[in-house]
């Protein structure tokens, strides 16, 4: 009985430059090689590249040093270039003056560990994947909470503009005024009074929108029934701006949307244009498809866009630069459409007109 | 602090300095069969780099070590705090270009430089033959990812020394080659990924390049290349062939070393 030649696991002895010296049956019928071919050859040309250099930065040194290696996770070449994964364990042999000599090594076949491993390597991959993502939304999140603090924070001078008039004519009248006087005090305190339940409605509505839980839920909407209802919504502050809307044939298209959300977005675009406008300006709808999705424009020529703000126009609004304060004064309508389209993964433009005017561009994908 | 930080030890009873610098995979104990050879009319320093051996880990961190410089940074430290003036430099592997990057920074410092088996960058690029593709790197870097866990024990384990050699028992400690696991990942990437080859021409010391036959990670032509492009490079190609030469053939390393340090007509600036 012939132990080594038909041993169940793969054995060869090599000279310590790594010359094949002697290799048992098994190591042939696992490589595909015969004798002849590989007497001669070195163990390291069994190798592929990255064998290799293991070879002799870590498999070398720690044999010539330490005498054994153990449990070496290794790629054998076989004759058809085919990788065989196998565990290898290697003795240093030497002579009487303690030279090196000969160097024996033992294979196992590892195929079924290297699938497990490789399974077992993937499957914490996922879990280190997952839990970086999931750390980047809770970074997400707790930024996109201190920006909205920092947003409404900033939004408390609009608040006090109309309150201070209040308080402001209030007092001019309990100091006492002409008649002719009090009506004028009371419509400036009514107009203020108006701005200021405007304010407090768009501040519901932004902390709603903020609140709206995603995935959306969309439908299919006709455009022309979504435009119908949001001026519908802003119909009172679109009167009292004496706002003029005016539509373009409202094509035949219908777009994926979340209901509400929609329309609350393009209502508070509307009621900012309408707030900001000089008084009898025409609002233009109108509804295009375009290459980058189906194209809402909203546009006031009689609007002059501020140069400071028409400055900073070039990327699509997004919640950080308004909230960095680049678009300061940009109301919180603007802020409330910008988050609905971002919900929706479309987008928010505004654009200066040949005119020096306003151009507000949805972009649904 | 160095001292420790690198686990310097200094070796031998001759003036002038010699510091030992590794490669990858391994620590200062590789450098155990070149040594006794130099001990006579040397001081040898050896140390680990940090990451290696007995260096003190707690001074890894990733983001200083993700580069070859700071590595070089390393050795002018070992230097000031253990070698007289002008030490001579050797280096295996990566400690070569290690100690070329130590060189360039401080031009003069080092009296001369031996590069055992360099090569300045790995991987293939145009012409230049680095021997590697990016597959061939990724999957070394894969390749030492799954061996890690046996090296590490390595390290903890005790090895009842090498049974045909009983009287190496006491010297032969259990100590050799370790290397942390998390810092052999990133020192392969730094290694195997890293391209400096424009380091050369900023050599300005006297440059000892020794190419083995038949060496798979540092090619033929690229022992070739190093040695062209150092302004005072000077080749010499050993019979002994692998990647190791001073642990494979110690006495021919050893003896190519002396005889060039032994000779002083360096006038001319290429051999």
């Amino acid at each position: 009985m012939d132990l080594d030649g038909d041993s169940p696991g793969g054995r060869i002895s090599t000279r310590p430059d790594g010359s094949i010296l002697q290799v048992n049956r098994t190591f042939l019928s696992w490589t595909g090689h015969d004798e002849a071919s590989l007497t001669g050859h070195r163990f390291q040309d069994l190798l592929p590249p990255a064998g290799r250099v293991f070879h002799d930065l870590r498999y070398l040194p720690a044999l010539l040093l330490g005498g054994v290696v153990e449990e070496m996770d290794l790629d054998l070449l076989r004759v058809d270039g085919q990788r065989l994964p196998v565990l290898a364990s290697a003795r240093l042999l030497r002579d009487a003056e303690s030279q090196p000599e000969r160097i024996l090594l033992s294979f196992t076949l590892a195929t079924e560990r290297r699938h497990y491993e490789r399974e077992l390597l993937q499957a914490r991959h996922r879990a280190e994947a997952a839990e970086a993502e999931l750390r980047q939304a809770l970074g997400a999140a707790q930024a996109a909470d201190a920006a909205k603090g920092r947003f409404l924070s900033a939004m408390q001078h609009e608040f006090r503009t109309p309150i201070g008039l209040i308080m402001g004519y209030g007092e001019l009248l309990a100091m006492g005024a002409a008649p002719a006087q009090q009506r004028d005090y009371l419509a400036a305190i009514q107009d203020a009074a108006g701005r200021l339940l405007h304010l407090v409605d768009d501040a519901a509505l932004y902390t709603e929108v903020f609140a709206a839980s995603t995935p959306l839920r969309l439908t299919s909407m006709s455009v022309g029934l979504l435009t119908r209802q949001a001026t519908q919504m802003a119909a009172v502050r679109l009167a009292d701006a004496g706002m003029r809307v005016s539509t373009t044939e409202v094509p035949d298209l219908s777009a994926q949307v979340e209901p509400k959300l929609m329309r609350d977005g393009i209502a508070s675009l509307m009621r900012e244009l309408a707030g900001r406008a000089p008084a009898g300006a025409r609002l233009e709808i109108g509804w295009a498809a375009g290459k980058a999705g189906l194209e809402l424009t909203l546009r006031c020529d009689a609007l002059a866009l501020p140069p400071e703000i028409a400055a900073r126009l070039k990327e699509p609004l997004g919640m950080e630069n308004l909230h960095r304060r680049s678009l300061e004064g940009a109301g919180l309508g603007v802020a409330i459409a910008t988050q609905v389209m971002q919900l929706h993964q479309g987008s928010l433009r505004l654009e200066s007109t040949t005119g020096g005017g306003t151009l507000f561009r949805l972009t649904l994908p | 602090m160095v001292i420790a930080r690198n686990n310097v030890r200094i070796l031998g009873h001759g003036r002038q300095s010699v510091v030992f610098a590794h490669g990858y995979g391994c620590d200062q104990e590789v450098w155990q069969l070149l040594t006794p050879a130099f001990l006579a009319d040397y001081r040898v320093v050896l140390f680990d780099h940090v990451g290696s051996g007995g260096s003190d880990l707690s001074a890894y961190n990733p983001e200083r070590y993700s580069s070859l410089h700071a590595y070089a940074e390393d050795v002018l430290d070992v230097c000031e705090a253990s070698c007289g003036d002008a030490p001579i430099f050797i280096g295996h592997s990566v400690g070569a270009i290690i100690g070329a990057l130590a060189a360039a920074r401080q031009p003069g410092y080092f009296a001369r430089l031996v590069m055992l088996t360099p090569s300045p960058c790995y991987l293939n690029d145009g012409d230049y033959p680095g021997g590697f593709s990016r597959q061939d790197i990724e999957d070394l870097l894969g390749l030492l990812d799954r061996n890690r866990l046996s090296w590490a024990r390595l390290m903890a384990e005790t090895i009842m020394g090498n049974p045909d050699r009983p009287d190496l028992a006491e010297d032969l400690a259990e100590r050799f080659c370790r290397t942390d696991p998390v810092v052999a990942r990133q020192f392969a990437r730094v290694t195997f990924l890293s391209d400096h080859r424009a380091v050369l021409p900023a050599v300005s010391t006297e440059t000892l390049v020794l190419q083995c036959a038949h060496d798979a990670i540092a090619p033929d032509a690229v022992g070739a290349y190093v040695q062209a492009h150092l302004p005072r490079g000077h080749l010499v190609r050993l019979k002994a062939s692998g990647h190791c030469p001073h642990l494979s053939a110690p006495l021919e390393t050893a003896a190519a070393i002396r005889s060039w340090l032994a000779d002083n007509h360096f006038s001319r600036a290429r051999a």
